[in-house]
């Protein structure tokens, strides 16, 4: 664009009334020369656009112009706006879980060459963490690793200043550093050197406690943390943010200390020399590979290495890239499913607000249609009619997006607590991530684009003669087919909703095998590092137990409150048969009572059931038809390995839930073992059986646990019943989505053929005024309506049902325990659809009843 | 813009066309119009439609200037004048002009 072009440009711009008066002036003096001028019209739209700055210039006139409509139609605005922001919320906040989940970096460096390594079990077909012999032998071998370490976390007693508290700390090998490949913002990382033993104890801390105890001051560094009683000297402060290398385990680390001083923070000495048990697997381990390895090599190394080594033979090492690596294994593949799912019902979410967009549309461009056959007929173009609807529709979906910003945080943070892997809470970083809202929100400005295509178009077909006459359609309209389409969408997702309400209220009624009501639980660490002896640990059980019992129906204590996750078993062995890994619990006398447990033979675990007594032990069913079949378990004996003398089995209790609800239905075989005959007690689950609600009787139980024993800490207090539930959590909160978006998605489509019929029945005004004086029944021209409102959603659900199959089968593949959808499920869904569009048809067409014949006829 | 007919001019064409009918002082549009009518004795016409563009066009392109004036008729009236890029832009397509009709008129002539 030349100079001169641009100053005579600017020059329109800045003075347009001037421009314009020119422009009309040169036409009406040549059409004062000359009568026979052409379209003025169209000559001055031609001139001003060569003054102008072209497109640039007109958008932003279309722009003013849709956003004087919107503001100029509230209530338009509202009901096109508010559900796209709902939805385009919704995608945003999944969106940003899936980023905190999958992609957020980690702040380490060259993640890329970071791997995790695991033990799997073929034959039970899950992973382990490994040992330290395994760890050790990995390490070892030559040529493919830079660095690799073993780390553990565990909540730990914390004492800072004045006050203790329970704070989660990794132990960590002397290399983590180089192998994570992460160095701390202040002070300096560990070596190998601080994890030998006689090294100064030292530890790092996490930013937020550095922020939140020393206000970010360098002070931290020399000052002293006693963790479980061992004073250990801060000398170096994690990166904001770091929270390790997995997500999912113990979240919110606060320290880190070398693993050298693991037998320290555990006097009792739980796992002696674990440094050469190949049996406890209990370390995490990672990799950082040498340039240019891949994790194939080392997974090759790692097969060869592995029938040398592990203690199982079905046991193999498995090598995951830090990618995949982010979550314990068997949690990765249920984390993505669910996230799919939640993705799903946001995308459904934002195709019923872009059909409810479209129908409003539609409906919009046949309101103008008179407008628009205006400006066609004085000479404006087809594309600038379509263009001048497109941005109207552009400036609705970039309000729906600002929109729904507030929306997509809201939901973020509620999704922050979803326990999204089977009960477990991550430490996750969910603020607002910018790629992950603008994406949600491309992606929904996208939808609604394409969605107000039509009626655009359909806005500028709008033939001149045809249009300033009012237009009378029989057939079926576009209007009609979005909202069909809307009660497909409404269809595709109440449809797993109602299955999940279903599956809930049938595994709500599921037996567990024991009674959860009125038990109260709460978790006590007698020993939160201070060296105790079995004999006080005895005395403290028994006094916990007696206390308990004269203020309360009944008291009981069991190592893990069932149901659990746990996944450590004892390998068992009755007589000659080879170890065979099971579940087990430790718990007290009182405790099969407590929760309603039958004994089915023999006996349950006694007071006398104690250290100087014969070591025995209580099975379940399936443990004792899986020992034992055909034979009398009681009386039998069985080995724990690593147990000096074999057990007497003296009882059989009846089958119960092992783990939550919604994660396995089968039975588990199962030991029960007493409290009083285990060698390394550590923390234990009170259960209180309690005369009234449960968490009446928390203080009580704070007051006994500080009598009997002052240095013990007292967490987790929680009913049993929420303890049954944890596993249903997952569905729970999925049931709460895709409720709500399809409630979301039904008002919608009820109020969307509310409209339409309300629509077609002001259109058609003058015939059913003309219809009623000639006779009609009022009641009939109602029916007639509320036919077309029945074969809609009729229409609309029939072809909700191919997508409700798959998203039901989507949500049963990524929500455990959900089950197969019954033909009467779809046929209640499809009903209660039906139905709502038969109500908004029918709400609609009452309002025939008060049309005046006399009143219609002559206003038109 | 409408289909092409007999006298419908090219662009290319109607640009120099107006630029030789401001070659002898300022007219107003309706005078160009009518001095291309006259000139080619009534063969070629310019519709409003494609004129009022070309000024336009020509104005911004800098080979125009213009300015107010009142007319025969004692209206307002807008009058072009041909700047010194303009003339020598005319010169330019005048010579292209030539030398393209008579490369023509030789096509045709050996027909």
């Amino acid at each position: 664009m030349s100079w001169t072009a641009l100053k005579l440009r600017w020059r329109a711009l800045l003075h347009r009334r001037e421009f314009e008066r020119d422009i009309a002036d040169e036409i009406e003096f040549h059409r004062s020369m000359s009568p026979r001028l052409g379209n003025a019209t169209r000559i001055a739209e031609d001139l001003r656009e060569l003054r102008g700055f072209g497109l640039a210039e007109r958008l932003w006139q279309d722009l003013r112009y849709a956003a004087r409509q919107i503001r100029r139609n509230p209530g338009f605005a509202c009901a096109a706006i508010v559900p796209l922001a709902l939805a385009v919320g919704c995608i945003g906040s999944v969106l940003t879980l899936a980023d905190a989940v999958l992609f957020r970096p980690l702040g380490v460096k060259d993640p890329n060459r970071i791997a995790a390594i695991y033990t799997f079990s073929r034959a039970q077909n899950h992973y382990l963490s490994e040992s330290y012999p395994d760890f050790r032998d990995i390490s070892a071998l030559p040529n493919l690793m830079e660095a690799s370490a073993a780390y553990l976390r565990s909540a730990f007693n914390v004492r800072l200043g004045d006050g203790a508290e329970l704070m989660n700390t990794e132990m960590v090998t002397g290399d983590y550093f180089h192998a994570a490949g992460v160095s701390p913002i202040l002070g300096r990382p560990f070596t190998p050197e601080d994890d030998r033993p006689g090294a100064a104890s030292v530890a790092l801390a996490s930013y937020s406690l550095w922020q939140n105890r020393f206000q970010g001051s360098s002070s931290i560094l020399g000052s002293v943390v006693w963790i479980n009683h061992v004073p250990f000297t801060i000398v170096g402060v994690m990166p904001r943010g770091y929270q390790g290398m997995l997500l999912d385990w113990y979240p919110d680390c606060s320290l880190w200390v070398p693993l050298v001083n693991f037998n320290r923070f555990f006097p009792t000495n739980t796992v002696p020399g674990y440094t050469n048990r190949r049996d406890i697997p209990m370390f995490m381990m990672l990799a950082r590979l040498r340039p240019g390895v891949t994790v194939g090599e080392l997974q090759a190394a790692l097969d060869g290495l592995a029938p040398r080594v592990v203690s199982r033979p079905d046991y193999r090492f498995i090598a995951l890239p830090s990618g995949q690596a982010r979550f314990f294994p068997a949690y990765r593949d249920g984390t993505l499913r669910f996230l799919w799912m939640l993705l799903a019902v946001s995308a459904a979410a934002v195709a019923i607000a872009c059909f409810n967009l479209a129908g409003l549309l539609l409906a919009r461009a046949a309101s103008r249609r008179h407008e628009v056959a205006a400006r066609l007929a004085i000479g404006a173009s087809r594309f600038r009619i379509v263009q001048q609807f497109l941005v109207e529709n552009a400036l609705i979906a970039l309000y729906a997006c600002a929109l729904s910003l507030p929306i997509a945080l809201a939901a973020a943070y509620w999704l922050r607590d979803a326990p999204i892997t089977r009960g477990f809470s991550m430490s996750l970083n969910l603020s607002a991530d910018w790629r992950a809202l603008a994406l949600g929100m491309l992606a929904g400005f996208m939808t609604a684009m394409l969605a107000g295509t039509s009626p655009a178009f359909e806005a500028s077909r709008s033939d001149i003669t045809v249009a300033l006459k009012p237009r009378h359609s029989r057939g079926l309209t576009s209007r009609d087919l979005f909202i069909g389409a809307q009660v497909a969408c409404a269809m595709t997702i109440l449809l797993p909703a109602a299955l999940m309400a279903q599956n809930l209220r049938d595994l709500g009624r599921a037996r567990l095998g024991f009674d959860t009501r009125d038990v109260l639980l709460a978790a006590f660490d007698p020993f939160p590092g201070v060296r105790r002896t079995t004999a006080e640990f005895d005395r403290l059980t028994n006094g916990l137990l007696t206390d308990l019992r004269t203020q309360a129906p009944g008291a009981a204590l069991a190592g893990e409150a069932l149901p659990t996750t746990m996944f450590s078993r004892l390998d068992t062995s009755s007589g000659t048969a080879a170890w065979t890994p099971l579940s087990y619990d430790w718990i007290s006398d009182g405790y099969f009572e407590l929760l309603h447990e039958p004994i089915l033979s023999g006996r349950a675990i006694l007071p006398s059931d104690d250290r100087r007594a014969q070591p025995v032990v209580v099975v379940n069913q399936s443990a004792a038809e899986m020992l034992w079949p055909g034979r009398n378990p009681v009386g039998q004996r069985l080995r724990i390995r690593n147990e000096p003398t074999e057990r007497e089995v003296v009882g059989v209790v009846a089958d119960s839930r092992f783990r939550p609800l919604g994660v396995s239905a089968a039975a588990e075989p199962c030991l029960f073992l007493p409290l009083a005959q285990r060698a390394n007690p550590i923390g234990f689950e009170i259960h209180v059986r309690t005369a009234g609600p449960p968490l009446q009787f928390a203080n009580a139980l704070r007051k006994i646990a500080a009598r009997v024993d002052p240095d013990g800490s007292l967490s987790g207090i929680r009913t049993l019943q929420e303890q049954s539930e944890t596993g249903l959590k997952p569905m729970q909160m999925a049931a709460q989505a895709t409720g709500a978006v399809s409630l979301l998605g039904i008002l919608l489509a009820v109020a969307g053929m509310f409209a339409a019929s309300a629509f077609r029945i002001t259109q058609k005004k003058k015939e059913i005024a003309i219809r009623i004086a000639i006779g009609a029944e009022p009641g009939r021209v109602i029916r007639a309506f509320a036919a077309r409102g029945l074969w809609i959603g009729l229409a609309g659900a029939c072809l909700g049902i191919m997508p409700a199959a798959w998203g039901a089968r989507l949500v049963r593949a990524s929500i455990t325990g959900a089950g197969v959808p019954g033909v009467g499920l779809f046929v209640l869904v499809g009903l209660i659809l039906v139905l709502a569009s038969v109500i908004a048809a029918f709400a609609a067409a009452r309002r025939i009843t008060r049309v005046q014949p006399s009143d219609v006829l002559r206003v038109q | 813009m409408g289909e092409s007919k007999e006298g419908d001019l090219l662009q290319g064409t109607l640009d120099m066309l107006i630029l030789k009918a401001l070659a002898r002082g300022r007219r107003h549009g309706y005078s160009i119009a009518e001095w291309i009518a006259a000139s080619s004795d009534d063969a070629l016409r310019v519709e409003e439609g494609a004129l009022y563009p070309a000024l336009h066009r020509l104005e911004l392109k800098g080979w125009l200037g213009s300015d107010w004036g009142v007319s025969e008729n004692n209206r307002r009236a807008k009058f072009y004048r041909l700047l010194p890029s303009g003339r020598k832009a005319l010169t330019a397509e005048a010579g292209r002009w030539k030398r393209m009709s008579s490369a023509i008129a030789r096509i045709m002539r050996t027909a």
